[in-house]
């Protein structure tokens, strides 16, 4: 490994992998499969056959030029890039700004020995640097490169950027067992099958609807046949359902091994990396310091199994909805491995907080208003159109209420030790939190409600905050205390700049 | 430009500040323009389609065409009134909603660039907006309309960012 980022940080200028021109057109074949498809098989006896031919011949002109315009040297604090082969770029990415280095390799780049790699800084919307791709000992070394430079200073020369670096750490590791308990937790078959009638239903409305139409009647015309009585249609219904849940969990372990089939973290100094995928594989580094807030989550499948898990925002705007990043730093975990992991990555250390701190004494009810509202909206409508069987929807008030009271119990939030945390949930709870030092804006806010009952909310805005997640926000906090909160915050937001200012 | 930091702004003390009448008067233009354009897509298909003769046509299509407007003149000199503003030694702190209120703070140390933006009215004016961006997702800028203009360039430069701070933050 020395050996190769010595080579590397020669200061010759070199290309991507010989190869990799074969991977970009591959990329750009992925996305114009689907026209030339189309004028590939619509346009039989025309000459439509040629100019399919005629564009991958282009698309394949383009992938060679990028390859033979793409350069990249290595500096001594940074990777300078030069690409383009009308409209020409140099880039210079000084190592220490980069957050992330992600290695994607996917089956064929295993078998050519090559990976992709992107190095992400903070905030960017595009990754600094894409380099598609290199082969596997150069990956290396320039991960290792930038691992170097992102732990403390920088090497003198390039030549002893291979000084001895601290031995890596495995935090956290999944057998097999635990990622198929990982894909019947987490419901990621639904997704994909959402997505999939998402696409089914875009490019062929009838073709959905026909099928499930078809299904269905078949289903009922079975019935029928067998002369079910209502006991055998409810065993139908009932099995139906239950087949269909089955499939699901079955189809979210599959994707679960798929994605994170041998999956560890592994902490090497100050940087974290994080290992997945059963035949694509991913690699995503980041150094410790760059976690700006963490989700911490126990759905109710999670306690049944008794697991939680564990999420992490980074700066780099565009991981929020890419699979290489590393917001699952602990995709599972049982309670006691979680809050040790934490404790040990969280500056400060201090996990799990001691202190927690309720919200208003009637914020309950704030919960309750609207699901309140909308049982007894629906009990009225159920009422008009079915008569007194409508009133049977009040059932849901109890329940409701339940929720209600089983949220304000859990909910409350804690400062202690640099860390601010909300928590919050009923059935699905889950806990926010981070570093006071990493808030970035505060803002209180009070609803016209919120007045009525003497409440505020004060939201704490974070970099990258992923919007699939809560937003670190306290809701429903007692006015004053929400301000003493705010202003406690405000005075430790400030740090050194004030006294520059105040000094001048 | 003056130095800002050799001549005190006239904020520096740290109270709360309103915003200037002239502020005031920008808003209820901007948003009675706003209502105007509203209440015209509003009242023409109303009373085209209302069944009714022409002169009660007339009447509740100016009637609403008017009504816009005005709503939207009142709220913006609500508005107006609501809207605070103060800098201290934390940061820039703005106070406005008028039934949603809220009360944002931007940390000195959290202010990644700032512009200053001129309409055509507010340029009339002499009024400016101005811009404090933070590296954060939800309030990734602050947007306030309605300051003077030197007291705009006078924030700005009280809250650009020092060349030589250290990013701890990200």
């Amino acid at each position: 490994m020395t050996t190769a980022s010595d080579e590397l940080a020669g200061g010759a200028e070199r290309r991507l992998h010989p190869l990799s021109w074969l991977f970009v057109l591959l990329l750009q074949l992925k996305s114009f499969a689907l026209p030339l498809l189309v004028l590939l098989f619509t346009g039989r006896g025309n000459s439509w056959e040629l100019w399919g031919l005629a564009g991958a011949g282009v698309l394949v002109l383009v992938s060679l030029a990028q390859y033979f315009t793409f350069r990249f040297r290595v500096e001594r604090d940074g990777l300078v890039i030069r690409s383009g082969l009308l409209q020409k770029s140099l880039r210079h990415i000084p190592f220490h700004r980069v957050h992330n280095v992600a290695l994607h390799q996917s089956l064929l780049h295993r078998l050519a020995g090559v990976a992709e790699v992107r190095l992400e800084s903070a905030g960017g919307m595009k990754p600094e640097a894409e380099m598609r791709v290199l082969s596997l000992a150069d990956a290396h070394a320039l991960e290792e490169l930038v691992r170097a430079h992102g732990h403390g200073a920088a090497p003198a020369a390039a030549g002893e950027a291979a000084a001895p670096l601290p031995e890596s750490r495995e935090l956290l590791a999944l057998d097999t067992g635990e990622v198929v308990r990982l894909g019947l937790i987490s419901n990621r078959g639904m997704l994909l099958v959402a997505a999939g009638f998402g696409v089914l239903a875009q490019t062929d409305s009838k073709l959905v609807g026909s099928v499930l139409t078809g299904w269905v009647q078949g289903a009922v015309g079975l019935g029928k046949e067998l002369h079910l009585g209502w006991l055998g249609w409810t065993l139908g219904v009932l099995s139906l359902a239950a087949f269909a849940v089955v499939a699901l969990r079955l189809l979210s372990v599959a994707l679960a091994l798929l994605q994170f089939h041998g999956f560890t973290l592994v902490e090497t100094g100050r940087r974290l990396s994080a290992q997945r995928g059963l035949l694509t594989r991913l690699r995503a580094n980041m150094p410790r310091g760059r976690i700006q807030a963490w989700s911490l989550r126990e759905g109710l499948v999670h306690r049944w199994f008794k697991r939680r898990s564990l999420r992490v925002d980074s700066a780099s705007v565009e991981a929020a909805n890419d699979q290489r990043s590393l917001r699952d730093l602990a995709p599972l975990a049982t309670p006691e491995t979680m809050d040790a992991l934490i404790r040990h990555l969280l500056p400060g250390g201090h996990w799990p907080m001691h202190d927690w701190r309720p919200l208003h004494p009637r914020a309950w009810r704030r919960q309750f208003t609207l699901p309140g509202l909308f049982a007894l909206a629906l009990t009225a409508v159920l009422a008009w159109q079915q008569g007194p069987w409508g009133l049977a929807a009040l059932g849901l008030l109890p329940l409701f209420l339940l929720r209600a009271r089983v949220w304000a119990r859990h909910a409350g939030y804690s400062e202690e030790a640099g860390v601010i945390a909300v928590r919050e949930g009923w059935l699905d709870k889950h806990w926010r939190f981070a570093e006071v030092r990493k808030i970035q804006s505060l803002v209180l806010a009070q609803s016209p409600f919120d007045r009525h009952h003497g409440m505020a909310t004060l939201l704490m805005d974070t970099v990258g905050a992923s919007p699939f997640e809560p937003p670190l926000r306290i809701r429903y906090l007692p006015e004053a205390e929400a301000r003493a909160l705010h202003d406690r915050l405000a005075a430790n937001l400030g740090g050194a700049a004030i006294r520059a200012r105040t000094a001048a | 430009m003056t130095d800002p930091l050799s001549t005190p702004a006239p904020f520096a003390d740290g109270g709360w500040q309103s915003l200037p009448p002239a502020a005031r008067r920008v808003a209820g233009i901007t948003g009675a323009i706003a209502g105007l354009v509203v209440g015209t897509l509003v009242a023409v298909p109303v009373a085209v389609a209302v069944d009714a003769g022409l002169a009660l046509k007339l009447a509740l299509g100016a009637a609403l065409w008017l009504a816009l407007p005005v709503l939207a003149l009142v709220w913006a000199r609500v508005r107006w009134r609501r809207t605070t503003w103060r800098l201290d030694e934390r940061g820039l702190q703005v106070r406005r909603g008028v039934l949603w209120r809220k009360e944002v703070l931007v940390p000195r140390s959290r202010v990644q660039h700032l512009d200053l933006e001129r309409g055509p009215i507010e340029r009339h004016f002499g009024l400016a907006t101005l811009v404090v961006h933070t590296a954060g997702t939800r309030m990734h800028a602050l947007r306030q309309s309605g300051f003077f203009d030197a007291d705009a360039m006078a924030l700005r430069d009280a809250l650009l960012p020092e060349a030589d701070r250290h990013d701890d933050s990200l």
